[in-house]
């Protein structure tokens, strides 16, 4: 799987690589199994874990994150008939996730929290990554929290930018906008 | 427009949501003006950097202890087996209801079918037939629906509010979606002519052998009795790819994919089960085209990329750089010599990583290469006249 690939295609490669076993495995974790669901969460947690750092930009809550993800995926998976591939489903349960998250904590108008996510992503098991990866990482994490969002969502996850202002209930316009302002700080960042 | 315009013209640019016009509007400034070109470069290579991330991130801790033992205090969504078919207890609730509905619903049906998603189309010459009706005049083609032309007949649909579509004789054409996100054609047989003014990715034309995805373009293509086919791009980029969807607004191949990128004045076949092939500019002699052929669908190997090699211009660039992931890797070598010579790759650009096929590295050669080939963008097609595209 090439490094640019999309939701779409990762979907897509998913389905040709093995539509059957996956197929199966959703199928027996509907019905409880849990050894199933685990194999399902083996599978997908390090791309639902990354969509879930790279919006919070906060490694330790991006894994209760993650948690509540599965637990959710696992709460509704007998609703999943398979009209979509697995992960796509999977994904948009993820981001739902972190957006209400997002909103809620808009609303406690918390103050944000100190990130550890250099850290984490120094230490996230990856192979060493070429200089540029990194830098680049950290100033995604470094973006105010909605361009951030907004960028991730667009650049990283190949979202449009209808989808994205349905999910995030903004003008496509606004959308734009902080896309626009997120390239512009991280052009800077890595002039 | 000025540079600050252009600065944020150039977002849009790159995401290919700028119209023809504005497009061209752009790129008459990039070409006077060298900061703007830095500008788009350095913006080119902020998107191709974040296309190279990682799409998996371990956490530092196996999450699934916690996970197990919330999950093992907590129910699933109730569901019900019907005939084999999982439902969940609010599925049965919403069928039932649903059942009551449908009742009132068929008093409507006739109503509720007028409301189905449809695109105008209209008759150009002869008979052309809308399912088994003939189309007199003008006609409502709906999701689901045929078009169909014998050898005299063509005719004109309205892709919604985005563009137009000629269908030319000896065609077969469905409209399978009519959404305002996805605008989707099926040419099975015959031949069409796309001229579209929206947003790239949201026209989609689907063959037997690939999915043409519009970049905001003008192009004909055309498929045969047997699913193979050609397209001919007129303006702006369209993206040729076997499966789904293009991977990045970059243009850049995804071999899982096995996207290619097609250019104003270039040309791309395209072969069931082997998906497109290389595009090349169609001015192209009769021998690079066969070699070229033979190496994207007839196992050709190192007689045909040696003719291949000695034809080539540097505005060829683009054709040799689609050739990097498809040629053998004893090969490759020979290629990037040539492509070094044709056209110098960029800074960062090394033979070792290119002949490693280093995403990153085939990211920026592509970008560099676009930049500096100059792609026509005359139209040499016919253009839809305001009578034509009166519907």
């Amino acid at each position: 799987m090439p490094a640019q690939a999309t939701i779409m295609e990762i979907a897509l490669e998913e389905n040709r690589e093995n539509p059957g076993y996956e197929w199966e495995l959703v199928r027996r974790a509907q019905t409880g199994d849990r050894p199933a669901f685990e194999e399902i969460y083996r599978k997908n947690v390090g791309r639902v874990y990354a969509v879930c750092l790279r919006i919070c930009a906060d490694g330790g809550r991006a894994e209760e994150l993650t948690q509540d993800v599965f637990v959710l995926a696992w709460q509704k998976l007998p609703t999943f008939r398979g009209e979509s591939a697995f992960f796509s489903w999977l994904h948009r349960l993820a981001v739902n996730v972190v957006l209400m998250e997002q909103r809620a904590k808009k609303r406690r108008a918390a103050k944000e929290v100190a990130t550890d996510e250099l850290e984490n992503l120094e230490q996230s098991g990856l192979a060493p990554a070429p200089g540029g990866r990194l830098v680049l990482e950290k100033a995604i994490a470094q973006l105010p929290p909605q361009a951030r969002t907004i960028f991730v969502l667009h650049d990283v996850e190949g979202y449009r930018h209808n989808e994205i202002a349905g999910m995030l209930k903004l003008a496509v316009g606004t959308c734009k906008a902080q896309l626009f302002r997120a390239r512009k700080l991280l052009k800077e960042v890595l002039r | 427009m000025n540079c600050n315009e252009i600065e944020i013209r150039l977002n849009d640019y790159l995401d290919g949501v700028l119209s023809v016009d504005e497009s061209v509007e752009v790129e008459k400034h990039l070409e006077s003006c060298l900061s703007c070109r830095g500008e788009l470069l350095r913006l080119r290579n902020l998107m191709a950097e974040t296309a190279a991330l990682p799409k998996e991130l371990a956490p530092k801790r196996d999450l699934w202890p916690q996970i197990e033992g919330r999950i093992a205090s907590t129910k699933q969504a109730a569901s019900y087996s019907f005939f084999g078919i999982r439902l969940t207890r609010k599925a049965v609730t919403m069928a039932v209801a649903a059942a009551v509905m449908l009742v009132a619903a068929g008093i409507f049906w006739k109503i509720r079918q007028s409301d189905q998603p449809f695109w105008e189309v209209g008759r150009l010459a002869g008979s052309p037939k809308v399912g088994s009706s003939r189309l007199v005049d003008t006609g409502k083609l709906r999701v689901g629906d045929w078009l169909e032309t014998d050898d005299s007949s063509r005719a004109l649909i309205s892709v919604g509010s985005i563009g137009h579509v000629e269908v030319e004789p000896g065609s077969r054409v469905q409209l399978v979606e009519a959404r305002l996100t996805d605008h989707r054609l099926a040419l099975q047989k015959g031949a069409l002519e796309a001229q579209i003014s929206a947003p790239p990715r949201l026209f989609f034309v689907e063959t037997p052998s690939a999915v043409a995805v519009d970049m905001g373009c003008a192009y004909r293509l055309t498929v045969d009795d047997f699913g193979a086919g050609e397209l001919e791009v007129i303006l702006g980029w369209v993206s040729l790819v076997r499966n789904g969807r293009p991977s990045t607004s970059l243009g850049v191949v995804s071999q899982s994919n096995h996207e290619s990128m097609v250019p104003a004045g270039a040309v791309c076949l395209i072969r069931p089960g082997v998906g497109p092939g290389t595009p090349f500019f169609k001015e192209k002699s009769l021998q690079f085209q066969q070699a070229l052929q033979k190496l994207d669908f007839e196992k050709g190997g190192a007689a045909e990329l040696q003719t291949i090699l000695a034809e080539s211009e540097a505005s060829d660039a683009f054709t040799l750089w689609h050739l990097l992931p498809r040629v053998a890797s004893v090969e490759r070598g020979r290629l990037f010599d040539r492509m070094a010579e044709l056209m110098p790759p960029p800074d960062g650009v090394t033979r070792e990583g290119i002949l490693q096929l280093d995403a990153e590295m085939l990211k920026l050669w592509k970008e560099d290469i676009d930049l500096k080939t100059d792609f026509p963008f005359v139209p040499q097609a016919k253009t839809i006249t305001p009578e034509r595209s009166r519907l």
